[in-house]
């Protein structure tokens, strides 16, 4: 019995010794959003954006940026690591910037180390900056207590709506897989603002084109299945009107895959009229020519937005992932051959719904 | 069978747990991308397919041990004798403190890579192996109680598949059947790691009450594994695609990182601890089962058999130091199952159908 107390008194005071330092909040410091610069041929500005808690109830935080040089991006934070009086821990890391320049060169060795980091959560948001990171995460805006939380909830929300959903999985996905390419969003600051310009298309890990902001709705419908968004019709001279999506899902057909193929892409809307002045909505054959309008216009603007596209060679779609998992035998290297000039038609079909509560 | 008191036995269902909680052990979180090497997205096939080899596998362990009333070390014994059978015993005695020590040394290098990189090897063990030694001390019915536990710990982890089945892709499943028979026969054997260690029931058999009768709760053990394993895979697919499988070492355990509770962001953390829920029982009935062989073979206490174990696996699991030893190990003791399972279970079946046959003849 004695023996017992023994081994588990020991056990108490000599292997708490052993145990790996505790990260206690008020002693580390916490990084919320890195930003990437292009500095020179094989180096990278690192920047990283901490929000320092200030003493007291109700007081926002201030936000400090550390800036390091160097080949790899883990050494970077090392040299950051020696102007910050704590400890810096990325577990509450939420999102990742590149600038375009960065992209334009690739960026998978950036977001490797992000991958490999078992600290670092799979929804972590990335995004490509049209100007320096740097100046973006330093900057303070009205609209939002950190860079990194305006960044978090602006990306959140416009990926229900308007631009196509990514996250650093997402983006693992499209890259690893074949049959498909990543996209980013493309974000761009204005004056006391950050905002979303469009999209970032990218082929492999680098950065080919890129989308407007209407022209990035247009490739999230032609993605993914999602229930938010306006667009805005022009239905006659100066007579314009808006029908916000209830719920949009797209189809694909395939023809002939392994000679000659041909897709079909089939995007069926219901929507509603959240805006039509100077229309009257209810009378029945009018929604059928609002929804023609619609279908008419977006069709027009699609074909635009795959024209693209295949002119890039980039695939954010994932038609030839799509085409596979239809065709026994799927040759993707003979897809990745006639991908630019595949003929793609796509369908649109919207369907109206109701339009409010007024008549 | 009459050797062993009642108050010592177990129920018979509870092999059902036993074999569930063997068969499930490390190799789930990190399994996906080994099978789909070679089988690619019709790999699900593969671990049905291997699944099911094994109801055979456990008619004939439980064929040849009720013929002669024991155990594995009896039949080695009655079979070839003292000298060739004691060797015989000893080699599988070696196998199954090797299935202990790649689980255990498999569990401490996750937690060393995921959750505390500065923990040396050796404390973790210490501490693992005292807790094991605390509960194969108290016999065979604290370990299956053990691995009830564990099993109703565990059991709601299957709801967190749904958080990658909201982001999944179910075209990756598709088309069915595109791989030849050979590649999935390929990924067959390479499921076999994922099954073994249900073939402990050789050791603690006769220590199940009416053995006859626990005979169809260890094949809806194997059910169940079966079941679990399935879904593990097929949601581990939907969520990945195949390419980045192969990138993934811990595909079940990186999936955890999606899930987003409100009061929980990061929810791996918690997996990986309520994971020792599984690991325990798997390494106690391994250690259980290997001092009660040793304790058979050797007439030495079972007590001190599982001390200088303990010591044995201790060692061993320091030895083993990096990644690439730890696959080696999960790799040979893969390749160790599966010639045991599929070659020397039935040589051992088939030779025993001849020697009665043989013995009926000289007394008839």
């Amino acid at each position: 019995m004695v023996k017992k107390y023994v081994v588990i008194i020991l056990s108490i005071t000599l292997l708490t010794g052993c145990f790996p330092s505790k990260k206690i909040l008020e002693d580390i410091q916490l990084i919320t959003a890195v930003g990437y610069d292009y500095h020179s041929k094989n180096k990278v500005k690192l920047n990283a954006m901490a929000a320092i808690p200030q003493r007291g109830e109700d007081v926002p935080p201030i936000t400090e940026v550390f800036t390091g040089i160097t080949h790899t991006s883990k050494m970077a934070r090392a040299l950051e690591q020696a102007e910050s009086p704590k400890p810096f821990q990325i577990g509450r890391l939420e999102v990742a910037l590149y600038d375009k320049k960065l992209a334009e060169k690739g960026i998978y060795k950036l977001i490797d180390t992000l991958q490999r980091d078992s600290a670092v959560g799979r929804d972590l948001y990335l995004a490509v900056v049209q100007g320096s990171t740097k100046t973006l995460l330093e900057k303070k805006y009205p609209l939002s207590e950190t860079p990194s939380k305006y960044l978090f909830q602006l990306l959140k929300q416009n990926m229900k709506s308007n631009i196509p959903a990514t996250n650093l999985h997402r983006f693992l996905y499209t890259y690893y897989g074949k049959g498909m390419d990543p996209n980013l969003p493309l974000l761009e600051e204005t004056d006391d603002r950050i905002k979303v310009k469009g999209t970032a298309i990218l082929k492999g890990d680098k950065m080919v084109g890129q989308l407007s902001l209407r022209e990035s709705f247009m490739l999230k419908l032609m993605t993914e299945s999602f229930e938010q968004g306006l667009y805005e019709v022009k239905f006659s001279k100066d007579r314009f009107f808006t029908i916000q999506n209830i719920s949009s899902k797209p189809k694909y057909r395939f023809k002939n895959v392994k000679q000659s193929p041909e897709i079909e892409i089939e995007i069926n809307i219901q929507g509603l009229v959240s805006e039509a002045a100077k229309i009257p909505v209810s009378k029945p054959p009018l929604v059928e020519q609002l929804e023609k309008a619609t279908e008419e216009d977006m069709h027009k603007k699609l074909h635009k937005v795959v024209a693209k596209l295949q002119k890039w060679n980039a695939d954010p779609i994932g038609l030839g992932d799509l085409a596979r998992s239809r065709t026994r035998g799927f040759d993707i290297k003979q897809w990745e051959r006639q991908y630019p000039t595949i003929p793609i038609d796509v369908k649109v079909k919207v369907d109206i719904v109701q339009a409010g509560i007024t008549e | 069978m009459s050797q062993i008191s009642e108050n010592k036995q177990i129920s018979p269902y509870m092999v059902f747990y036993m074999i569930t909680t063997m068969q499930v052990g490390v190799g789930i979180l990190g399994f996906e991308r080994y099978i789909a090497k070679s089988a690619g997205h019709d790999a699900w096939i593969a671990v049905v397919l291997g699944g099911l080899s094994f109801n055979i596998i456990i008619w004939m362990i439980y064929r040849i041990l009720l013929k002669e009333k024991t155990d594995i070390i009896g039949v080695h014994r009655s079979l070839f004798g003292r000298w060739i059978g004691g060797l015989l015993s000893v080699l599988l005695l070696l196998y199954f403190s090797s299935i202990v020590i790649t689980i255990l040394r498999t569990y401490i290098e996750v937690i060393q890579i995921w959750v505390f990189p500065q923990l040396g090897t050796e404390v973790i063990a210490i501490i693992f192996l005292f807790l094991a030694y605390s509960y194969v001390i108290g016999g065979i019915r604290v370990v299956a109680g053990l691995a009830v536990l564990g099993f109703f710990i565990t059991i709601p982890l299957f709801l967190l598949k749904y958080y990658a089945l909201k982001s999944g892709h179910y075209s990756n499943l598709l088309p069915f059947f595109e791989h030849s028979i050979t590649e999935i026969l390929a990924a067959t054997k390479g499921v076999t790691l994922n099954y073994v260690g249900f073939e402990l029931i050789l050791i603690y058999l006769p220590f199940l009450k009416q053995p006859e009768k626990s005979q169809k709760w260890a094949h809806y053990g194997n059910f169940f594994t079966i079941f679990t394993y399935l879904i593990t895979i097929v949601v581990s697919f939907v969520y990945y695609n195949q390419e980045q499988l192969q990138h993934t070492i811990w595909a079940t355990l990186t999936l955890w990182k999606i899930v987003d509770l409100p009061f929980a962001q990061r929810f791996e953390y918690a997996g990986i601890a309520l994971w020792l829920f599984v690991i325990l029982p798997n390494v106690c009935i391994g250690l259980w089962s290997v001092s009660r062989g040793l304790h058979r073979l050797f007439k030495i206490k079972q007590k001190s058999a599982l001390r200088a174990l303990l010591l044995v696996v201790f060692t061993a699991c320091i030895l083993v130091i990096d990644r690439q030893q730890i696959d080696m190990m999960n790799n040979t003791v893969s390749k160790v199952g599966f010639y045991i399972l599929y070659l020397y279970i039935p040589f051992l079946f088939v030779t025993q159908l001849i020697f009665t046959k043989v013995r009926k003849t000289k007394n008839g």
